[in-house]
């Protein structure tokens, strides 16, 4: 029974590191643009075609589309920029507006992604790692986990590594702080903005390929259920805060993993009442700071 | 906001413009199943428009979304089905179903320590935990759960569908009774700013929670119209996030924040929807999202502001 626990404690920090990971850019976007991507779980479905497309008519390992997805992403995130956010930018209220056009955006994508390739359900293989499983304290993990845990940690410390340690990281964490405070010294928002953005939807694009390993199928509609889950990850951690995040993704895992093993029939009831006791409570996050008066 | 400047206020809220409204909302929903004979149709439009109504109060007035506002109609649904199988009557069972919609929104009320759009998303999260509670099948003697709940002992169309129009007339009154009251003027200022409104001395949390709970109560006598007059649903029939983006978009195309936009874009937007959504719903969505983004991008004060500047008059 102990071990139990233990192995059940590993691995909801294994899948909360890919969680953290997977609502990275939302959160990203949020912090630093006050703009509302509702494409998030869109970003990840379309990813998770991508690499399923590649391995089934080109036979091309999931690793190869790990790679691929990434640059293909950043300027499909440069394009949405260019196309919508110096607009909504100017809009008497931005954040809000961008919640009704990205949702509007978000319905457009999933009943494209629907006419093309239809409702089934599709799945990625998970056989292209040399080996199958990992034993921990008696029970057996896949090794597709592990792997997924390596990425995302690899991108999570890459992401950390450019916000706190480039010279654009910090005119973009800067901004993040007190907008109008960094451009009166002399930092360019636009171009911090247009990296930010793109990154986040790159990010978001390899957390898509690892996707099915979590979400277990590929199919349109998914989209709308990954962003709430996103949400819901942000919203525990801190929203708009990048690393508020990661605690978020840690919590939700473990906890998920914890309920999924012992209740499992109130797996979804528990992560939302999670969520709104926590919105109750400590409604800027379990990371977040005073709460505004009115 | 003009209200507050310039032209005076004027206080008849009973003025020609609302007359000419609810003489038009009476003869459509009387006369217009006599030529289309789809009472259905009809129905549902009424129930969308006090829904669009209801939202108006507080998006349209105050600018918080409630993107979870669904909870509401559904819980208006079970309230009444719940009313019914305890054998309280028709009238109690809506009276109860009010009080229950009431009840969450005060459950929900919290939330407004939220700004802007994490409002919008914890509503959301919110209406999710509702879902599925009321689907879960450990609630099978409350809710029915998944398999949903029948009441075909009050099934009674005809009635219904002349009580809904009632209803829907009473709420326009309210609703224009609400934009020329101090109440209304109140949530205006809140919606411009909240702090400014707050040195006016407004009472800003207790001026806002009275707008969600009046907007909850009209939801909830939405639901549970729509709960009798089917009577017979699952979870999802009544607690869909469709029902959300389908309120949320007829309100911005008419225009957040005016009496007649609401309305108007229901019986546009809704009638457009019963002719091709229905027999093309994929190609739909993807028309309705196109729509929405092209309306926040081009028209985002709705097509009443729109028609006010091309024809240079005031409507509400």
């Amino acid at each position: 029974m102990e071990s139990l626990l233990l192995y059940v404690l590993v691995y909801g920090i294994l899948i909360g590191t890919y969680y953290a990971f997977m609502a990275l850019g939302l959160n990203l976007i949020f912090g630093v643009m006050r703009i509302i991507n509702l494409t998030h779980g869109d970003m990840i479905m379309l990813a998770a075609y991508f690499a399923e497309i590649l391995f089934a008519q080109f036979h091309l390992s999931p690793i190869f589309s790990l790679i691929l997805v990434f640059p293909l992403f950043f300027v499909l995130g440069l394009a949405i920029y260019y196309l919508f956010v110096p607009r909504l930018m100017q809009s008497k209220d931005p954040e809000m507006n961008s919640f009704i056009l990205f949702f509007g955006l978000s319905m457009v994508i999933e009943s494209a992604v629907f006419i093309v390739f239809g409702a089934s359900y599709r799945s990625l293989n998970v056989n292209f790692l040399p080996v199958t499983y990992f034993t921990i304290f008696g029970y057996s993990v896949p090794a597709v986990i592990v792997f997924m845990f390596s990425v995302s940690l690899l991108l999570l410390l890459l992401t950390y590594y450019y916000l706190f340690h480039t010279r654009l990281g910090k005119a973009t964490r800067a901004l993040m702080d007190n907008r109008e405070l960094a451009m009166s010294f002399g930092i360019n928002p636009s171009k911090a903005l247009v990296m930010v953005f793109s990154y986040a939807v790159a990010v978001t694009g390899v957390a898509g390929v690892l996707s099915p390993y979590v979400f277990g199928a590929i199919y349109p509609s998914e989209g709308s259920l990954i962003t709430v889950l996103a949400f819901v990850i942000i919203i525990i951690g801190a929203l708009g805060n990048p690393l508020g995040s990661i605690f978020g993704g840690l919590i939700y895992g473990v906890a998920i993993s914890l309920v999924e093993i012992y209740i499992p029939e109130l797996s979804y009831v528990i992560s939302f009442l999670l969520v709104i006791v926590i919105i109750i409570f400590r409604p800027n996050g379990l990371l977040g700071g005073r709460t505004r008066e009115l | 906001m003009d209200c507050l400047g310039g032209e005076p206020v004027n206080y008849s809220f009973l003025d020609k413009w609302l007359l000419i409204f609810i003489v038009v909302t009476i003869s459509l929903f009387i006369v217009g199943p006599l030529i289309y004979t789809n009472q259905l149709f009809f129905f549902t439009l009424m129930i969308y428009t006090i829904l669009a109504l209801a939202f108006n109060v507080i998006y349209g007035y105050t600018g918080y979304l409630p993107f979870g506002y669904t909870a509401f109609f559904g819980m208006g649904a079970y309230g009444f089905a719940i009313g019914i199988h305890l054998g309280i009557g028709i009238f109690p069972s809506i009276l109860l179903a009010v009080a229950i919609t009431m009840l969450l929104a005060l459950l929900f009320s919290p939330m407004f320590r939220l700004r802007g759009a994490y409002f919008a998303i914890a509503n959301l999260a919110g209406f999710e935990a509702v879902y599925y509670i009321i689907e879960n099948n450990y609630m099978r003697p409350i809710t029915g759960g998944p398999y949903g709940v029948s009441i075909p002992q009050v099934f009674n169309p005809t009635l219904t569908y002349y009580i809904a129009l009632a209803m829907l007339v009473l709420i326009i009154l309210i609703n224009g009774y609400l934009e020329k009251s101090d109440l209304g003027l109140a949530l205006r200022a809140i919606g411009n700013n909240p702090v400014t409104a707050y040195l006016a001395g407004i009472n800003v949390p207790l001026t806002r929670n009275i707008a969600w709970l009046i907007s909850a109560a009209f939801a909830g006598v939405a639901g549970a119209l729509y709960g009798w007059y089917i009577a017979f649903f699952y979870p999802e029939s009544v607690l869909s996030l469709t029902t959300s983006l389908f309120i949320i978009a007829f309100t911005i195309f008419g225009g957040a924040g005016t009496l007649m936009g609401p309305v108007i874009g229901t019986w546009l937007l809704y009638s457009i929807y019963d002719t091709i959504g229905i027999s093309y719903p994929t190609y739909f969505t993807l028309i309705y999202g196109l729509l929405i983004v092209i309306f926040i991008l081009v028209l985002p004060n709705g097509l009443v502001k729109l028609i006010e500047k091309y024809l240079k008059i005031k409507i509400r």
